[in-house]
């Protein structure tokens, strides 16, 4: 019964939060996401996304990057929030270079783990089957391929849902200062702008570690806006 | 470069009595579309000549050119899209409970009377677009009757329908990748340009008329940006447009007088293809001839125009309102079966293989050698069953079974070597029997050893 209670109490403030968007109170709609975040039954992907939206309509991109980011994170095939995402980043001049065929790849398999998990499962069963029965040399060298590819679908699989990732994080200011340890009085060896992917190797209440293509080092915390 | 159609289409399957009367046909020109690109979804309704004239019955009291009743909702709305205007047909029918007209095709049959109801959408959004199966129903009758006051009734009235079949589209969004004068424009078009007067004074101000024609979203997009044509002013500009073009004329005040040319106007759209890609296309240059300077020119102060918002094109998609199910992370256990139980199952595939093999390569089991040698010695001798049981174990003929290193074969063959032996004997004394040696009833002796012998065969591998 409390929970049937919450349920309606939250769901009337995705009503509101939705109309409020829909008037173009984009504040107001963004404050009764947020609360609806604590809320049960309601999906945090198509949360985000709508608190994303709220924070480009108030010109807040890095926000919306950093939303965008953790609708997609919870519902990566979301071509919503994709195209959402590269309209924040060219708003803030944000290049994102177009993946690699590998990390395309990868992106693939990330976003669909149980397909791809059984396709690694169905590559190594006819390999194996295939290998023991067939004779020659190169034939067997060729199916030994296919295992092998079905392993590595696999350990992908298995190493992005059972193990911890580094989490990846969104600079939220312009020009962000990166130090070689975590000391304010210490030289800028790079600065990061607004809107920046960076991957997050360690955080304290005041520092976090970061790694990017511009260069590793540490930044304030308060500025980066973790994903996950 | 000629359109690949994708035809999606598929007859309807046709319930009531009056089967294959009436067939309805859904049919996009493909099967994946790409935001703002024009869907044009054609429903064809297909009914026998005979019937419509003879047979159908008019629903109302209003006499409709086709007495028949649509229902399809996507034809007059359809989630997460825009239905762009639709030119008027003839016959007039009923489409969702309210009157349309519908257009009259001839595809050449004389038996069947055909038309269609056309539809054209603006997806909004990436997705699926899902057209639910369409309904036709219709009423009819077999016996009619004359009226003096009413003409032509009907004595039996039959209710029948028509179900086609429905339709998914995929939508995706527009890829990366597009140039700067990009506004929104998705299609196939050309673009050509036009000014007058060609002399002019500076100040003074000219009419340039861009003229965009081709299919697409032609309505929907913002006119190319004249902001940045470099001696020239946009004071204004007008709209005029049809179905498959579009001219936007743009009020020019030329700036100086060592203006010699309206420069090329650029005009960037998205063609989905195949293959899809973005393409800017350029008009040529206008000569003009601006003479004189006026004092009083300023330069104006520049601003951009406002670029009409489209979701998908240059603005971001509205809010999500529903709440799917996340996808959960994968359990450990779950990985580790997925991940191990194909080298189980290859394993335990070889094993059976491998077993599967033996038994091919060792042939069939031997008969029971027994019951052979039992049935043989009803008929024949017990020389002849004994003689005949050996040559089948020594896979040899049964004249060749006698000899001086019986015992010998009989031992190479697996025997060892005192059931061998007394084969052997056995056998001399039976043959012995035929050339009037001793006599006497050999058949248990040589039955217990046949037992033996098959016992031992059995065993060896």
């Amino acid at each position: 019964m409390i929970a049937l209670v919450f349920a309606l109490l939250f769901a009337g403030d995705l009503d509101r939060a939705n109309r409020a968007y829909e008037a173009g109170r984009w504040a107001e709609a963004a404050a009764l996401y947020r609360a609806a975040l604590d809320g049960p039954g309601s999906s945090h992907a198509t949360l985000w996304h709508n608190l994303g939206n709220c924070a480009f309509r108030l010109d807040r991109s890095p926000e919306a990057i950093l939303y965008y980011r953790r609708a997609l994170h919870y519902a990566p095939d979301n071509t919503q929030a994709q195209w959402n995402l590269h309209l924040a980043e060219r708003r803030l001049g944000v290049t994102r270079a177009p993946p690699s065929l590998p990390r395309r790849l990868l992106a693939g398999i990330d976003a669909y783990p149980r397909l791809a998990l059984a396709l690694a499962a169905l590559l190594q069963a006819a390999g194996l089957v295939a290998v023991l029965r067939t004779s020659g040399r190169a034939r067997r060298l060729q199916l030994a391929a296919v295992i092998a590819v079905g392993l590595a679908l696999g350990s992908r699989v298995a190493m992005t849902q059972c193990f911890a990732q580094p989490t990846a994080g969104v600079i939220l200011e312009p020009s962000i200062a990166v130090r070689p340890d975590p000391h304010a009085t210490l030289p800028v060896i790079a600065r990061l702008d607004a809107g920046q992917l960076v991957r997050v190797e360690e955080a304290s209440d005041r520092w976090a570690r970061i790694t990017h293509a511009a260069g590793s080092g540490w930044v304030e915390r308060a500025v980066v806006g973790l994903v996950e | 470069m000629k359109r690949l159609l994708i035809s999606v289409c598929a007859l309807a399957s046709v319930a009531g009595s009056q089967s294959g009367r009436v067939l309805v046909e859904v049919k996009a020109d493909r099967s994946r579309y790409f935001v703002q690109q024009v869907v044009r979804v054609t429903l064809r309704v297909r009914v026998e000549r005979s019937f419509l004239e003879k047979n159908l019955i008019q629903p109302f009291r209003r006499e409709l050119q086709l007495p028949l009743r649509v229902d399809a909702q996507w034809l007059d709305r359809l989630p997460h899209a825009a239905i762009l205007p639709t030119t008027k047909g003839a016959p007039v029918l009923v489409v969702n409970g309210k009157l349309a007209t519908a257009r009259r095709i001839d595809d050449g049959t004389q038996s069947l009377v055909v038309f269609e109801l056309v539809r054209s959408y603006l997806p909004e959004r990436p997705g699926t677009l899902s057209l639910a199966a369409p309904r036709v129903r219709y009423s009819y009758a077999t016996k009619f009757r004359d009226d003096f006051l009413n003409g032509r009734l009907p004595d039996d009235r039959h209710e029948g329908d028509a179900v086609g079949p429905k339709l998914e589209l995929d939508v995706a969004v527009l890829p990366d990748g597009a140039p700067t004068e990009f506004t929104g424009a998705v299609g196939r078009f050309t673009v050509r340009a036009d000014a007058a007067p060609r002399e002019l004074r500076a100040g003074e101000s000219l009419k340039l008329s861009v003229t965009i024609e081709g299919k697409g979203n032609l309505m929907q997009f913002a006119p190319p940006s004249l902001a940045e044509l470099d001696g020239f002013h946009v004071r204004g500009s007008v709209e005029a447009s049809d179905a498959n073009q579009r001219t936007i004329v743009y009020d020019l005040a030329a700036l100086r007088s060592d203006v010699h040319q309206v420069p090329p106007i650029s005009f960037a759209f998205f063609d989905p293809g195949p293959p899809p890609g973005y393409l800017t296309l350029h008009t040529r240059a206008i000569a003009i001839k601006v003479s004189g300077t006026t004092a009083a020119i300023v330069e104006p102060v520049r601003s951009t125009p406002e670029r009409r918002p489209i979701a998908g094109v240059n603005d971001i998609f509205g809010i999500r309102t529903s709440h799917a199910a996340e996808p959960n992370k994968l359990s450990v256990g779950a990985v580790a079966v997925a991940i191990t139980s194909p080298w189980l199952l290859a394993v335990l595939a070889f094993g059976l293989w491998r077993y599967a093999e033996q038994r091919r390569r060792r042939g069939p089991p031997p008969p029971d050698g027994v019951a052979l040698f039992r049935e043989r010695a009803k008929t024949a001798s017990v020389r002849t069953a004994f003689v005949e049981f050996l040559a089948a174990r020594l896979a040899c003929p049964a004249a060749a079974v006698i000899g001086p290193e019986l015992s010998k074969r009989l031992a190479n063959a697996g025997v060892d070597n005192e059931s061998a032996r007394q084969a052997d004997a056995l056998t001399g004394e039976l043959v012995a029997e035929l050339y009037g040696g001793t006599h006497g009833n050999r058949s248990t002796e040589a039955a217990t050893l046949v037992a033996k012998l098959d016992a031992a065969w059995r065993e060896t591998p």
